[in-house]
C-alpha cells in the first residue's frame, strides 16, 4: 500500500519529533505526574507510600514553620537576582552591540560564566568572599576598609549569593538582549537622528519598546530560573548562617532526602510548581500593556 | 541481502546460545556479588580497599566484592534511592549520626545473629555501645578516628606556657586552666586590636561542641538522655555558652567567621592558633609542618570525655546475601589483615584495641616524636554522641543552626536552647 505524499510527511514529521516527546514525556512529563501522586502520600522512600490525602498539603500551610521563612528567602533572593540580572544584561548587551574589531572575544568571555559550572563558580566565590584570606576583602583593606564575613553574616550572606548568581548568569541574558537588539531596524534610529533625538530618547523610546518581547522572555526565564536556585547555595552557605540563605529547592531537597519526608517533598515541589504557573500565567496577562510585538 | 540476513540469525543464535549454555550458567551460580557502599572514597581509601577485597577474594571463591562510591556529600540520598529504585547494596558505610533513623526505618539487618560469635569484649567499648539500639547490634564500628587537642609547642615556649598534660585527664588540667593558657598564648603582634594568634580552635563554627557539653553535665548523660533533649538544662547552656564566650568575651578564639572560612587546621599548620582541637585526620596535614607539635586530652570540668568518628558499616535489611555479606563484615570486622590495610593506608584506628595499640596507623614519620598514646587515651575516654535515638539527625541539623547563632552571638545559648527545645522535643517525641 503506498502512501500520499501528505501521508508521509506527516509520518516523517512525527518520527523526527519522536526522540524529544518521548524524552519529554519520560523525562518531564511521568515525573510531574509521579510528584503529585507522592504529594498525597507519606513516603520515607524506604517502605510503600501510604495515601494521606491532603495532610501534607494542610500541614505546609499550617504547621510547617520553616516554610514561611523559606518562601520569604526565596522571594527576596528573586526579588534581588531578577532585576539586577536583566539590568546587568541589558548594559553588556548595549556594550557588545558594537561593530568593533574583537567585540566577539568579549561577548565570549561574558558569556563563559553562563557555561561555568556551578560548583566551579560558588567554590571559586566561596574563596573571593572569604573573611580572611578573601580577594574582595584584601581589596578593601588597600582602601582602609574592614571587610566583613560575607558569606556568615545573615545581613550580607543572601546578598553576597544573588551577586554570584547575577554574575553567573548575565552573560544568558547579554545574548537575549543582544539578539533583540540586533533586530531594532537602522532607520528608526537614523529617523530619530534626523529629527534631533538625543541618545537617552532613542533608549527610551526606540529601544526599550521595541526590545519588550525579548525583555519579556528574560523576565519570564529569570524568575522560573530564581525560584529554582540550589547549587550556588548548598556550596557557597548550605543554606545558613541560621537559616538565612535556606531557599525553597534547598528545603525540598534537604526534606526529601535527609529527613526521610518524600511525599512532603513531592508536595512542596507541586506548590512551587503551581505557584510559578500562575506567576507566569499573570505576567502573560499583563504582557498585553507593555509588550510590542512589531507583527501587531 | 539474503545472505545478510541469514549472518544475522545466526549471530543472534550463537548469542542465545551463549548465555544460555551450561557452562555459563554455571559460572554465574558460582559467583556471589556482595555489593558495598562507601562514603570515604578518596584515592587512599580506594587503595585500601582493592588489597582488602583481593585478599578476601582469595580466601573465600566464589564471591566476588563490587565496590560503589557513594561519598560523604550525597551517599545517604545515593544509598536512600538505590532503596527505594530496588537496587541496595549489600554491605553499606553509613553516617554515624544515621544509626537511629536507620534503625527505626528497617533499613538495617540486625547483627546479633549474624555475628554471633564476635567477642566484643576486644573493642573499644563506645564504639560498640554506640551501634547498639536495645540491645541489638545494626551496624558496625570497624575503625576510628579519635579526637584531641594538637598544640604547637615553639608558641608554647615563646608565651612561657607549660605544655599540655602527658596523661588523660592529667592534673591541673580543668577548664580555668585551658583559658588561662589559652590567654597567655593569644597575641596581638601589630598592635591592631585584633589577635593574630589565638590560644585555641576549638572547632565550634559548624559543629556543635558536644564533648565540651557532656563534660559539664553533673551525672554522665547524652544531648538525648531517654528521650528527653538534654541542651535546655542549666548545665548544657552553661557550657554551650562557655565555649562561645572564649572568642565573644575573651577573645582566646577566632571568630566564628573566621574559623568558619579557614578552618583550625590552617590556623594551627599557620601558627595563627596555639591549640586546636580536632581528629586523627588532621596527621597527614601535620607531617611537614615547621614547627614542633604534641597532642594532649581534653581539660576537665566534671569530667575529660571526647568523641571520635566511626567507620560504620551495616548490612541493609533487603540484601538477598545477608550470610556472606554478614561473613566478609565479621572479617573486616575481627581480622588482622583488613584493620591493617586501613590503618596503613587510610590512618584508620583499628576497633581491635590489640591493633590499635600498635600505633602503626598513626602513619607519622620517625622525627615526628608526640605522645602517640594520647590517642588510645581518647579513644577509652570516648563517648559518641546519641546515634542510636530516631530523629536525631534532624534535631542535630537544628542544633548546628541554633549553636551557630550562639557562636556568632547573635544569640545567647539560653535564648537558642530556649527556643529549640519545644521543636526538638517535638520531633524526638514522634519516635515514642
Amino acid at each position: 500500500m503506498s502512501l500520499t505524499y501528505h501521508k508521509r510527511q506527516i509520518i516523517y514529521g512525527l518520527l523526527f519529533v519522536m526522540p524529544v516527546v518521548i524524552g519529554t514525556v519520560i523525562f518531564n512529563i511521568y515525573p510531574l505526574i509521579h510528584s503529585l501522586i507522592l504529594s498525597f502520600t507519606d513516603w520515607d522512600l524506604i517502605s510503600a507510600p501510604r495515601f494521606i490525602g491532603l495532610k501534607n498539603y494542610v500541614n505546609m500551610f499550617t504547621k510547617d514553620e520553616f516554610f514561611p521563612m523559606i518562601s520569604k528567602n526565596t522571594v527576596i533572593f528573586s526579588l534581588g537576582s531578577v532585576p539586577l540580572g536583566m539590568i546587568a544584561g541589558l548594559i553588556l548587551a548595549l556594550l557588545v552591540n558594537r561593530d568593533l574589531k574583537g567585540i566577539t572575544i568579549f561577548r565570549a568571555c561574558y558569556y563563559i560564566p553562563v557555561i561555568a559550572s556551578s560548583v566551579a563558580v560558588g567554590m571559586i566565590w566561596k574563596w573571593v568572599y572569604n573573611s580572611e584570606f578573601g580577594l574582595l576583602n584584601s581589596v578593601l583593606k588597600v582602601f582602609g576598609i574592614q571587610g566583613k564575613a560575607w558569606l556568615w553574616d545573615p545581613s550580607t550572606a543572601m546578598l553576597s549569593v544573588i551577586i554570584v548568581s547575577v554574575w553567573k548568569n548575565m552573560g544568558y541574558n547579554m545574548v537575549l538582549f543582544l539578539s533583540g537588539l540586533q533586530n531594532i531596524p537602522e532607520e528608526l534610529y537614523e529617523a530619530a537622528e534626523i529629527d534631533g533625538c538625543v541618545k537617552f530618547k532613542k533608549f527610551l523610546y526606540i529601544t526599550l519598546p521595541l526590545l519588550s518581547p525579548i525583555t519579556f522572555l528574560v523576565l519570564i526565564t529569570s524568575i522560573i530560573g530564581s525560584f529554582q536556585v540550589f547549587d550556588l547555595i548548598y556550596i557557597m552557605t548550605g543554606g545558613g548562617p541560621g537559616y538565612s540563605t535556606q531557599v525553597y529547592l534547598y528545603y525540598i531537597w534537604e526534606t526529601g532526602f535527609r529527613m526521610f519526608r518524600m511525599g512532603y517533598g513531592s508536595t512542596l515541589a507541586m506548590t512551587l510548581f503551581l505557584f510559578i504557573g500562575i506567576l507566569t500565567l499573570v505576567q502573560w496577562y499583563i504582557s498585553k500593556y507593555w509588550v510590542y510585538y512589531e507583527s501587531k | 541481502m539474503k545472505i545478510h540476513r541469514y549472518i544475522v540469525i545466526l549471530m543472534i543464535l550463537s548469542l542465545i546460545i551463549g548465555i544460555f549454555s551450561p557452562s555459563y550458567l554455571l559460572a554465574q551460580k558460582a559467583t556471589t556479588e556482595i555489593k558495598l557502599f562507601l562514603l570515604d572514597i578518596g584515592p587512599e581509601y580506594q587503595r585500601a580497599w582493592k588489597q582488602i577485597i583481593e585478599r578476601y577474594e582469595k580466601r573465600t571463591p566464589g564471591i566476588k566484592i563490587t565496590l560503589i562510591y557513594g561519598g560523604w556529600d550525597q551517599g545517604h540520598e545515593k544509598l536512600l534511592v538505590s532503596i527505594a529504585g530496588g537496587t541496595p547494596p549489600d554491605i553499606t558505610q553509613f553516617n554515624d549520626d544515621f544509626i537511629g533513623d536507620y534503625t527505626y526505618k528497617g533499613i538495617l539487618e540486625p547483627l546479633n545473629d549474624l555475628l554471633k560469635d564476635v567477642d566484643w569484649s576486644i573493642f573499644f567499648k563506645a564504639g560498640v555501645d554506640v551501634t547498639r539500639v536495645k540491645g541489638i547490634y545494626r551496624s558496625v564500628g570497624i575503625a576510628h578516628k579519635p579526637r584531641l587537642f594538637y598544640y604547637n609547642k615553639d608558641l608554647f615556649d615563646k608565651a612561657g606556657v607549660s605544655y599540655l598534660p602527658k596523661t588523660w585527664p592529667g592534673t591541673g588540667w580543668t577548664w580555668d586552666t585551658f583559658l588561662e593558657k589559652a590567654r597567655k598564648l593569644t597575641k596581638d603582634t601589630n598592635g591592631d586590636g585584633i589577635p593574630d594568634i589565638y590560644g585555641a580552635a576549638i572547632g565550634l563554627a559548624g559543629q556543635p561542641p558536644f564533648w565540651w557539653i557532656r563534660n559539664n553535665a553533673p551525672e554522665p548523660c547524652n544531648i538525648i538522655t531517654e528521650g528527653k533533649f538534654s541542651m535546655t538544662e542549666p548545665w548544657a547552656i552553661e557550657a554551650l555558652q562557655w565555649c562561645a564566650d572564649l572568642s565573644l568575651v575573651h577573645k582566646v578564639s577566632p571568630p566564628f567567621s573566621v574559623e568558619r572560612d579557614v578552618g583550625g587546621r590552617n590556623l594551627f599548620v599557620s601558627q595563627k592558633a596555639a591549640m586546636f582541637f580536632s581528629g586523627s585526620w588532621e596527621l597527614p596535614f601535620l607531617k611537614d609542618v615547621k614547627f614542633r607539635w604534641d597532642v594532649g586530652p581534653m581539660p576537665k570540668k566534671v569530667r575529660a570525655t571526647s568523641e571520635a568518628s566511626l567507620f560504620n558499616f551495616g548490612i541493609i535489611s533487603t540484601s538477598k546475601h545477608k550470610q556472606e555479606a554478614a561473613a566478609f563484615l565479621k572479617y573486616l570486622l575481627t581480622a588482622v589483615e583488613p584493620q591493617a590495610i586501613l590503618a596503613r593506608e587510610a590512618g584508620l584506628a583499628p576497633a581491635k584495641i590489640r591493633e590499635c595499640k600498635k600505633l602503626e596507623w598513626l602513619g607519622l614519620p620517625k622525627e615526628v616524636t608526640i605522645n602517640k598514646g594520647m590517642f588510645i587515651e581518647a579513644l577509652y575516654n570516648t563517648v559518641y554522641g546519641p546515634f542510636q535515638v530516631p530523629g536525631w539527625y534532624e534535631v542535630y541539623k537544628m542544633l548546628k543552626v541554633a549553636s551557630d547563632e550562639v557562636a556568632s552571638g547573635r544569640k545567647t545559648a539560653k535564648q537558642a536552647m530556649e527556643e529549640l527545645g519545644p521543636k526538638a522535643q517535638q520531633i524526638l517525641d514522634q519516635f515514642k
